[in-house]
């Protein structure tokens, strides 16, 4: 009996050598620790994974903005041109989308940059802005190659983002001259911080709203861009000039035609029943020289309690279809506090500086006030009194003005 | 159309008046994290003295504060490197200034390594080899047969924009550098793991030992400490900023005036940076 007793006793001793339940509460701790230090590890990989699948997201960038308006005019009236042609919109006093811009933005490194930029704006939705950038530093010296649909390199208005402008619309020159602000090629950009940014590019030279060559150029030069800007600190200025060449499609010869028909029936041809189209002669395509220089200066000053002022000019001369070109505006820019900003320009320009026309010449002079909502939205108000210049004149308006002031009333939220 | 005008304008004004805030004593102040725990030194001090004044101090990095400064919503911005021309650009656009630079403090970019590591010094080209990937093991650098594992800023850090400017020569980091969110993480990664290395500000150095660096192999190798950063003998060292869009004035400027005065530069030291003055 004892020795049965003796060996149920050992079994059982032998079997709880076997169980886990059997160590000691330092060896539990100790499990429990390796246990838990396993998971962490297991964490710790599943969080690097995590990491780097979200630093991909983070090459991605999306930005935009909305400037949802409403516009009053003097010229408004009620209905459409003769009343039948729906096209022809008489009334400009609308709500409207001007602007809504996306950008995507995608950057893997320091080396290079690819950007597609969109507006969807009055129910249409266009492709603004399409590149490639690639950035090569050599010493101080930072090298960007473009390529693709973006910027001209011309001037201070279109490096200024429409986003940040005091006024609703740029100057009436640069609205004639760059039209659409864009255009397809590519641009080499070499800076030297701080100081010094030289602009050098070959484009299409259409733009991207010219309604005849959307995408396609006719001449297989393409036009140059060159702009060189200096940075002062409080001043800055620039240089812009371009040079090309526009394409006027001629027109086909036209064969001149004799045609008869016996109206009265009569059985003679009377004189009434002849009818003759003279012949046109084929009208050949030209090519005409497309000039622009630009000059353009900015001073900012901190002297005010109120807030910074900014002050900017710009001129242009031009040549296009063997006519001269010129603009200019000066524009006054003051922050009240971190809130509030007022801003006042005066533009010029004049289609044909050697007509002296009474109407040739328009000069506009541009109020608005902004209020900051917070770091995203901006409301302004807006007001255009354009006019129309007597011969000769900067300022002076011509008797015959035309009634057109305009006002806008601007909501902008930017991200 | 006068008769537009004219009520538009005040609708716009007396709205905005209405509801603008113009927060009287409040003074946020955003962005490096080199710069954070002095910040919160500055502040706590400059409040004590000023009952009244509130300053909210916040950290994210330098390129935050500075983004922050552009759109408005901080008074001073942090920042552990010069801003940059395009975000100047930006400052004239927003607010027609081109921003207002004042140094408050001097760092010397530390080179973190774990007390363990047999490596204690390392020339500036040593480190870009490190960090860029074309060092992959401290036996090359005298130490163990073991792999380098790097430690490094998100890219909105002052202090990466810094160091891959000026140590890496902007070449970009090897892709396996792993970022963390602050110094004060980086730091502490590289006391837990032997064969780690990070870099930071001074500030935060517990737990783990600066690396001496050297200009080159002909010269020796130094720590950041105060004379070395002072006298340019370590290679390394930077100022520290805030950036105010306009001159400063009212209670904002006191408080500039307190962190430049000879208390607020013993703040500085203090917390393990090098005064200005």
């Amino acid at each position: 009996m004892k020795t049965k007793f003796f060996l149920i006793l050992l079994l059982l001793a032998a079997i709880n050598l076997n169980q886990p339940w059997a160590q000691t509460p330092d060896d539990s701790v100790k499990i429990a620790l390796q246990e838990m230090k396993d998971r962490l590890d297991g964490i710790s990989e599943n969080v690097a994974t995590l990491n780097s699948d979200v630093s991909i997201l983070k090459w991605v960038k999306i930005s935009g903005y909305i400037q949802a308006r409403y516009e009053y005019n003097d010229s408004s009236q009620n209905g459409v041109t003769g009343g039948y042609d729906v096209s022809k919109n008489l009334n400009a006093n609308n709500f409207y989308i001007r602007r809504g811009r996306i950008k995507f933005t995608v950057q893997p490194g320091s080396a290079s940059k690819y950007v597609i930029y969109f507006d969807a704006s009055k129910n249409t939705v266009s492709l603004k802005e399409a590149y490639v950038e690639l950035y090569k530093n050599i010493e101080k010296h930072n090298l960007t190659l473009t390529f693709g649909q973006f910027n001209y390199p011309f001037g201070y208005e279109i490096e200024y983002s429409s986003s940040k402008r005091d006024f609703p619309e740029r100057s009436l020159a640069e609205n004639n001259l760059l039209k659409g602000e864009r255009d397809r090629g590519v641009n080499l950009t070499w800076v030297l911080p701080k100081y010094l940014q030289v602009n050098a590019g070959l484009f299409q030279g259409y733009g991207i709203e010219d309604k005849n060559f959307t995408w396609f150029d006719p001449t297989k030069a393409k036009d140059v861009i060159g702009r060189a800007k200096v940075k002062l600190g409080a001043v800055d200025f620039g240089l812009s000039g371009y040079w090309g060449k526009t394409y006027f499609p001629g027109s086909a010869a036209v064969s001149g035609v004799t045609i008869w028909y016996d109206a009265n029936v009569n059985g003679i041809i009377d004189a009434g029943e002849i009818k003759t189209s003279a012949p046109r002669a084929a009208v050949p395509a030209v090519e005409k020289d497309k000039i622009r220089y630009g000059a353009d200066a900015q001073v900012y000053l901190d002297f005010l309690p109120l807030g910074g002022t900014g002050i900017r000019g710009e001129y242009y001369q031009a040549k296009d279809n063997d006519k001269d070109e010129r603009g200019w505006y000066f524009w006054v820019s003051q922050n009240i506090f971190t809130r509030f900003g007022a801003a006042a320009r005066y533009d010029y320009w004049d289609p044909n500086t050697d007509s002296n026309a009474k109407n040739d010449a328009t000069g506009t002079l541009s109020l608005a006030l902004h209020y900051f909502w917070d770091s995203y939205v901006r409301i302004t108000a807006a007001y255009y009194i354009p006019h129309q210049l007597k011969e000769n004149s900067l300022f002076t308006k011509y008797s015959g003005d035309r009634k057109d002031n305009r006002f806008t009333l601007q909501f902008q939220f930017m991200f | 159309m006068k008769k537009l005008l004219i009520p538009s304008i005040i609708l716009v004004l007396s709205v905005a008046t209405g509801l603008s805030v113009f927060a009287g004593k409040t003074i946020t102040v955003k962005g490096s994290d080199t710069l954070l725990i002095l910040g919160q030194r500055w502040a706590e001090i400059y409040m004590s003295q000023n009952p009244g004044v509130v300053i909210q101090v916040t950290g994210g990095g330098s390129g935050v504060g500075i983004a922050a400064l552009i759109n408005g919503s901080t008074d001073i911005c942090e920042a552990s490197r010069p801003i940059k021309p395009s975000e100047i650009d930006k400052l004239k656009e927003r607010f027609n200034t081109t921003g207002v630079e004042i140094p408050v403090a001097r760092d010397g970019i530390s080179i973190y390594l774990n007390e363990e590591n047999k490596v204690s010094e390392l020339t500036l080209d040593r480190l870009k080899g490190i960090y860029t990937g074309k060092i992959t093991n401290w036996k090359e650098l005298g130490g163990e047969d073991a792999k380098i594992v790097l430690y490094g800023r998100e890219n909105s850090s002052g202090t990466y924009v810094y160091f891959k400017e000026n140590v890496l020569t902007g070449a970009d980091f090897a892709s396996q550098t792993q970022t963390l969110p602050g110094t004060a993480a980086i730091v502490n990664a590289v006391a837990k793991d032997k064969y780690g290395i990070g870099y930071g500000g001074a500030a935060y150095s517990k737990g783990v030992k600066y690396c001496k660096v050297k200009k080159d192999s002909q010269t020796p190798g130094y720590e950041p400490t105060l004379e070395n950063v002072k006298s340019g003998k370590y290679p390394i060292s930077r100022y520290l900023y805030w950036y105010l869009r306009n001159k400063p004035t009212g209670e904002i400027k006191k408080l500039v005036d307190f962190v430049l005065s000879e208390q607020g530069q013993q703040i500085v030291s203090k917390v393990g940076y090098f005064p200005v003055k």
